[in-house]
């Protein structure tokens, strides 16, 4: 055998061939660094640097494989006419197809991303309608992160998936406002971990990293026109000033959506105003006029909107006297408003009425199906066959397990039952009805509470709120921003026995027995011999 | 397929006659065990106070996967450079297989090897589950254990292919171990220095960012099942490719 006699040094040979190979692939890097610098992708090293690092490196490879050749000459003629050169040259070309096939499927799927959310909730996902608000993006929006200290690793896990359900016009980058302090002054940033969006000249701050932050300070960028809704006074409605029977969140809400929030006396004004795209009526304590009715009609004719919230006569000042707007809601619309109070024995005070299924609506569209709705005190609502001309829709429904009780008198001290003349479940909560030629619509609650503080962040109470004031202004892209809910799994710990038990099982028993299978098949072994 | 089965059986069981097998499990189930030990004590003794949150599966998925990149040189090292050492390996190569038979034989009983131990690790999930009402979430478990199923598949191949380069284990054991870290930690480096496409380049080529935030999460991103498919049967084609050079001699 040749290499037997071959003196030691031989064995050592190959060291030049792994000094030029690394050298090779150093230049790879070099070559690769240069093109990034051009494409102004890297700025950390000049040309100069990277050309000199490119020839020195070159140079070496260049040595290597010269000094291989030179001191393993006879290893060389072989590999270049020898049979392996032909198995060689096969195997290259096979090579260079397989990886070609490789970087072509690679590069095609991270162009053309796909991916299936498959847990339970959808929680990877974004909401609908922050998709929805993603993919009608007018123009790009550029988003920055002002994060120093705290890590913006969840801010960029939700900013990437707006990022990739915008069709490329929803970007992001990240600012230190510790090492950068110029720009985050320039912005209006103070704090730490907010988020400033910007498409144009248009700016609007998320003040934390949340799926609706960020999905509402989008909205008001989309929709930078202010947007009217007037609330009517003058017949002891809810208050819109903070308190505890108030309107305030419900007001607060509505204007983080970018809507303007007017109170509105049609006894002293006399008029509609033209920017009004809904008008509010949230619990009056008085009937509306006849010559307010008038006007009102009048304004839902011409394709205004109307949001009736009636409490129960009880709880009411109206008395037996008619009630004009009632009378034109059942007249015009098909939807009455019942003269009586839900009692709802499915929920745990009879008197709040809880929804228990929802009507197919736009309105509902994105409410989560895990969410009701609860009126505490509310009257339910009839509808009769729809005038012509009409589309009427009832929202929510309360269980089979609940009545309209007529009699108040009667349940006065006594236990309250369904009797003869009750309304019989399951009934009616909410309404809408629209007519697509005029675009007039209304929404009829029989109940108002259900949207002052106290209620309004109670399950879906503040959502169908908003969502029907967002559906009467005809501001169908913004409603419901509210990001798919979990499932609620609650954790109920182990008692001390069995928690023992999991330890036990988790750190010793499971890897002894691995051991014990080690052992005894060790030992299996060396008794066979 | 039959020559291929024959050959993963044979390394199956090879697996258990040496103390590999044995030793690997012990330290992939002690550390995991203790560590969801701990987690598990951490959540029972603060459940009131967190409000029932529900343990996480993730300190098993996120150390089997971490403890993968250190068992994988010892599992796979001596597959083919043992046969080569021992000169089995002419035997094989003139016995009626073909290399990538071989060679996906080999891979595949290195994978049986690891779905024994990933068996195990499912009583976990299931202990969580007895104790969280309605249960949890069993998708993401199962797409996480698809995850480590999958990069167990791209350590193991790569191995594998590398075992085949050396006729010397201790070479591939470090050959191995390099390619493993640098393709888990360090290849995902300069996307964080380097800005555009070259940082998508790297980021990508990342196998960190296929697995965590996505299929440990319960998300199936066709891009992260093509990345690991891809670097399975670059394994596969390398080894077979080093198997057919050992021919030519």
């Amino acid at each position: 055998m040749a290499t037997k006699n071959q003196p030691t040094w031989h064995r050592y040979t190959f060291i030049a061939l792994i000094v030029a190979g690394l050298a090779f692939i150093s230049t790879i890097l070099f070559l690769i660094t240069k093109g990034l610098l051009v494409l102004n992708m890297f700025t950390g090293a000049t040309v100069d640097t990277l050309n000199r690092g490119t020839l020195i490196s070159l140079g070496v490879t260049i040595l290597g494989l010269a000094l291989y050749v030179i001191l393993e000459p006879e290893k060389i003629r072989r590999a270049i006419t020898g049979r392996q050169a032909k198995y060689g040259s096969n195997l290259f070309v096979t090579s260079i197809a397989f990886l070609g096939i490789l970087v072509v499927v690679n590069t095609l799927v991270f162009q053309n991303p796909k991916n299936w959310d498959v847990t339970q909730d959808k929680s990877n996902t974004l909401a609908a309608e922050t998709i929805k608000a993603l993919e009608t993006l007018p123009s790009p929006v550029v988003a920055t992160g002002f994060y120093s200290s705290a890590s913006p690793d969840n801010a960029a896990e939700l900013l990437e998936k707006f990022k990739a359900a915008s069709n490329g016009k929803f970007s992001y980058k990240f600012v230190n406002p510790d090492t950068d302090p110029l720009s985050a002054r320039e912005a209006g940033i103070t704090g730490d971990g907010k988020i400033l969006l910007e498409m144009g000249d248009q700016k609007e701050i998320a003040s934390y990293a949340s799926e609706t932050e960020l999905a509402k300070a989008l909205i008001k960028l989309i929709n930078p026109t202010a947007r009217a809704v007037y609330f009517l006074t003058g017949h002891g409605e809810v208050s819109l000033d903070s308190g505890e029977t108030s309107l305030a969140t419900a007001k607060q809400t509505l204007e983080s959506k970018n809507y303007t929030v007017n109170t509105l006396n049609l006894l002293a004004e006399n008029k509609i105003p033209e920017d009004a795209l809904a008008i509010i009526i949230a619990g009056p304590q008085k009937q509306i006029s006849s010559e307010e009715a008038k006007l009102l009609k009048a304004y839902v004719d011409a394709g205004g909107s109307l949001l009736v919230m009636e409490d129960p006569l009880l709880a009411t000042k109206f008395g037996d006297a008619p009630d004009p707007l009632a009378n034109y809601l059942t007249k015009d619309w098909g939807i009455t408003l019942d003269n009586d109070i839900i009692i709802d024995l499915n929920s745990q005070q009879p008197l709040n009425a809880i929804s228990a299924s929802a009507g197919d609506h736009p309105i509902n569209a994105n409410l989560s199906a895990n969410y009701i709705v609860i009126m505490p005190q509310a009257r339910s609502i009839t509808m009769a066959t729809a005038p012509e001309g009409i589309v009427q829709t009832p929202l929510l429904f309360t269980s089979q397990n609940s009545w309209g009780e007529i009699n108040f008198t009667n349940a006065e001290g006594t236990q309250v039952s369904f009797d003869e003349g009750d309304l019989p479940g399951p009934l009616v909560m909410a309404a809408a009805g629209e007519n697509p030629t005029t675009k007039g619509r209304v929404v009829v609650f029989g109940n108002s509470l259900f949207a002052t503080d106290q209620a309004f962040d109670a399950y879906g109470n503040g959502n169908i709120f908003v969502n029907s004031v967002d559906w009467a202004a005809e501001q169908d892209n913004l409603i419901n921003i509210t990001p798919n809910t979990p499932t609620t799994r609650t954790f109920l710990p182990p008692s001390q026995i069995q928690l023992l038990i999991i330890l036990l099982v988790s750190i010793l028993l499971i890897p002894g027995l691995v051991i014990f299978a080690g052992i005894s098949s060790w030992l299996a072994r060396r008794r066979q011999g | 397929m039959r020559n291929i089965w024959t050959i993963a059986k044979r390394e199956y069981d090879q697996y258990f006659i040496s103390p590999v097998a044995y030793v690997v499990a012990f330290a992939i189930l002690l550390t995991v065990g203790v560590l969801f030990g701990i987690n598990f004590y951490y959540y029972s003794a603060n459940a009131y106070q967190n409000y029932g949150a529900v343990p996480d599966f993730s300190p098993v998925s996120g150390a089997f996967t971490f403890l993968l990149v250190l068992s994988t040189p010892a599992l796979t090292m001596r597959l083919i450079s043992d046969e080569a050492r021992m000169g089995t390996l002419e035997l094989l190569l003139t016995a009626p297989i073909r290399d990538f038979e071989l060679v996906l034989g080999k891979w595949l009983g290195a994978m049986l090897y690891i779905f024994s131990v990933l068996a195990i690790t499912a009583i976990y999930p299931v202990i969580i589950s007895r104790f969280v009402q309605p249960g949890i979430d069993w998708n993401v478990i199962l797409v996480s254990y698809l995850g480590m199923i999958l990069l167990a598949g791209v350590f193991l191949s790569l191995g594998t292919a590398i075992s085949a380069m050396f006729s010397n284990q201790i070479a591939s054991f470090f050959v191995i171990l390099i390619v493993l870290i640098t393709l888990w930690w360090l290849i995902g480096f300069p996307a964080s220095v380097i800005i555009g496409q070259g940082a998508d380049l790297f980021h990508y080529l990342d196998m960190k960012t296929h697995f965590y935030g996505a299929l440990d999460s319960g998300i199936i991103n066709l891009s992260d099942i093509v990345y690991y498919v891809s670097l399975i049967a670059l394994g596969i084609f390398t080894g077979t490719a080093a198997v057919e050079m050992r021919r030519w001699k």
